[in-house]
């Protein structure tokens, strides 16, 4: 209700304004071309952030001065510290970075979108840059047509960057001829009360354009062509600073803890640097002067000293916050908790993560795991374990002993309260994800199989429960061995699998997985051999064998359904090496070679043995 | 860089099957790179293990970490002798040309 009425408000003032004046007119004009360029810019550069930039944040997570570089390089090209910010929450969001990295790669930021003060001050304003814009927004839309989304997201970035420049020019034009007709300077406050009453403008000018970088251009703009004072601009420069910390906050609420953490840390950071640059004005305004001097800036070029200052304000704001990140970081974590969260709840799934279609298919990677860490759990219950004892180094042989006293779980409860929803978060979250290339689509299918490997073998060990409960207390030891022995057959490969998974990163993770294949096989033909033998010496009855066969096919059904999952999720690699991996694991008939020849080994090895 | 070099490698460039095989190489390598790692790790191990059951399964996984090794080495040298043979065809073609 309250925002409907603020865009009423906001409609009608503009409307008032465009009907008393056309000078107003071209200038928001400029500023609506130039927020509409600033959206176009982070469209295309949305196209080239995927792998490049995971591989260059993957290296920048690991020093401070590096994820400060990130942020003030990425920053300088993009020219959007929004971009910046939202990239960051997102990477933070699917858990690929620190907290740490992440707020210092937007404390880097803060410096990087100084340049654009930079850029306008020395650049935009003293060539007529709507001569350069025109091409570039003919190109650009040009290359918007074509098939190829790399061809369209260059023509995001080059019409993007046009009409950030036709915004630029209109801003300057409009402010030209508004000079001729009003003087705003009139309006001009100097002293405290205009750098309070200047930053609070500043502010609520962000806010509502929702980008600083439009704010500042405003500003130089309008100061360049004197409408405002040198000293208000500065304090507007110091609002939209502030105001920037507002876009991040709405940004972050639908990330999770640590996004909103990052957040914060934004917010810390820019409110310091403000009440510093305020408290501190004048001082300030002395020490621009001097190192404008130092760069052979005219004293009277206002618009190149206000993105002096502007940067300068900035540095400082890092360097004072710089010793004290480990101290923000633990403050905080005291002050933003997770949120308490059921096992059926998403933990990555989150609104931030879905913008960029890496940070999405990792955040699907890693919920997708998350549903195989409830299932472990399920599929232990089924075998009356502890998933911890599983976990454990004890012999397995011992945790089946220790077991005896362990209550059964209603495996149908437990599917539907954990694995049914969360699976259904996952099929839902993917179904909204967009601009996914070929292969995105491709992994995203396949994490989303996985997720339906994991529902099959919570449904198998469920047909499996009901005899392995009757057997397990049977009187017949022979059929109660038999049984107990399917247990610590499953039992290993939830074992081995967790190894498998931990070890994933220094290990090949799809080769692993050949050894469970390997003994799946053998196991199987154990169990004939055993079951033939026990039939004959009518040890167990021909009902309980049957039984015996059919619960010994559900348990290779969940190794199947488990190893299929886990080569899909578990390696953290790029696509190629698991396809290198996949191409030297061992098909399912040279397992069954190695597990013939080493059956048949080990019955001449009895057959030695019982002659001797 | 020597001119041979270099248009051998802008010839990768637009060659896409070229790219794809140096690409599996690469990856190939790497696999191989970190089996090796994982057969030395194995065998430590099974020095260590104690207990005959585990020592079986080190004795397995390590067995198969052979066998994907050397299946890995076999593919490398299948790609290269493929792309000796593809090149001397090339040869042979360009001189019957003249």
């Amino acid at each position: 209700m309250t925002h409907k009425l603020l865009l009423t408000v906001i409609f009608g003032i503009l409307t008032y304004g465009f009907w008393i004046s056309p000078d107003f007119k071209e200038i928001a004009a400029g500023v609506a071309i130039f927020l509409f360029g600033i959206m176009s810019l982070e469209d295309g550069f949305k196209v080239f952030t995927g792998g490049l930039l995971e591989k260059i944040l993957s290296h920048t997570t690991d020093r401070l001065w590096k994820s400060l570089s990130f942020g003030v390089i990425t920053t300088s090209l993009m020219q959007s510290s929004s971009l910046v910010s939202i990239i960051t929450i997102s990477f933070l969001s699917a858990g690929l970075i620190s907290l740490s990295a992440g707020i210092g790669i937007i404390f880097g930021a803060n410096l990087g979108t100084t340049t654009g003060a930079w850029l306008v001050a020395a650049f935009g304003l003293k060539v007529n840059i709507a001569s350069y814009a025109m091409p570039m927004v003919v190109f650009g839309v040009i290359l918007l047509f074509q098939q190829s989304r790399q061809l369209k997201g260059l023509g995001y970035i080059l019409a993007g960057l046009g009409f950030l420049f036709l915004g630029i020019h209109y801003m300057k034009e409009g402010f030209d001829a508004f000079k001729e007709n009003i003087d705003l300077t009139a309006y001009a406050v100097s002293g405290y009360t205009g750098i309070l009453l200047f930053t609070l403008v500043g502010v609520a000018a962000t806010v509502i354009m929702q980008s600083s970088h439009a704010t500042l251009v405003l500003i130089i703009t309008a100061l360049a062509a004197q409408q405002i004072t040198y000293e208000n601009a500065l304090a507007l420069a110091i609002g939209a600073n502030l105001g920037t910390t507002i876009t991040a906050i709405l940004g972050s609420l639908g990330a999770n803890v640590d996004g909103r953490r990052l957040a914060g840390a934004h917010f810390v950071f820019n409110t310091v640097t403000a009440a510093v640059a305020i408290a501190f004005i004048f001082q300030l305004t002395t020490f621009v002067d001097v190192i404008s001097g130092w760069l052979s800036i005219a004293p009277d070029n206002y618009t190149l000293k206000l993105a002096v200052f502007h940067s300068v304000f900035n540095a400082i704001g890092i360097i004072l916050m710089l010793p004290f990140i480990g101290t923000l970081e633990s403050l905080l974590n005291k002050i933003i908790h997770p949120k308490i969260r059921t096992a059926a709840q998403p933990q990555y799934l989150h609104k931030v993560s879905s913008e960029i279609p890496e940070t999405a298919i990792e955040a699907v990677r890693k919920e997708t795991l998350h549903l195989y860490q409830n299932a472990y759990e399920i599929i232990a219950g089924g075998l009356r374990l502890r998933p911890d004892d599983i976990r454990s180094e004890l012999p397995l042989y011992e945790v089946i002993k220790g077991s005896r006293r362990t209550t059964p779980i209603n495996i149908d409860t437990q599917y539907n309260e954990t694995i049914k929803t969360l699976y259904s978060d996952i099929v839902e979250y993917i179904s909204t994800l967009n601009d996914l290339s070929s292969s995105q689509m491709d992994e995203l299918f396949s994490y989303r199989a996985a997720g339906r490997e994991i529902v099959e073998a919570i449904k198998n060990t469920k047909h499996l429960q009901k005899n392995l409960d009757r057997y397990t207390s049977s009187d017949n030891s022979y059929i109660r061995k038999e049984y107990n022995q399917l247990r610590i057959e499953l039992a290993e490969v939830l074992r081995e699998l967790e190894s498998t998974r931990i070890g994933a990163d220094d290990n090949p993770a799809i080769l692993s997985l050949d050894s469970l294949r390997l003994r799946m096989r053998e196991n199987d033909i154990a169990l004939n051999h055993r079951l033939e033998e026990l039939i004959r010496a009518q040890k167990v009855g021909p009902q309980q064998a049957i039984s015996l066969m059919n619960d010994s096919n559900y348990i290779y059904g969940v190794t199947k359904n488990l190893v299929r999952m886990s080569e899909t999720l578990f390696s953290p690699e790029t696509d190629e090496i698991k396809q290198a991996e996949k191409l030297l694991s061992l098909k399912d008939e040279e397992l069954e070679e190695i597990a013939q020849n080493k059956a048949e080994s080990n019955e001449t090895k009895n057959l030695q043995g019982e002659t001797k | 860089m020597k001119l041979k070099k270099l248009i051998e490698k802008a010839d990768t460039l637009f060659d896409s099957v070229e790219s794809d095989r140096k690409k599996r190489k690469k990856s190939i390598k790497e696999v191989l790179k970190k089996l090796r790692k994982r057969q030395k790790e194995l065998s430590e191990r099974l020095e260590g293990a104690e207990e005959t059951d585990n020592q079986q399964k080190l004795e397995e996984k390590l067995s198969l970490t052979k066998i994907h090794r050397k299946k890995g080495l076999d593919i490398l040298k299948e790609m290269k002798e493929t792309k000796k043979a593809e090149k001397k065809a090339e040869q042979g073609e360009s001189s019957s040309e003249e």
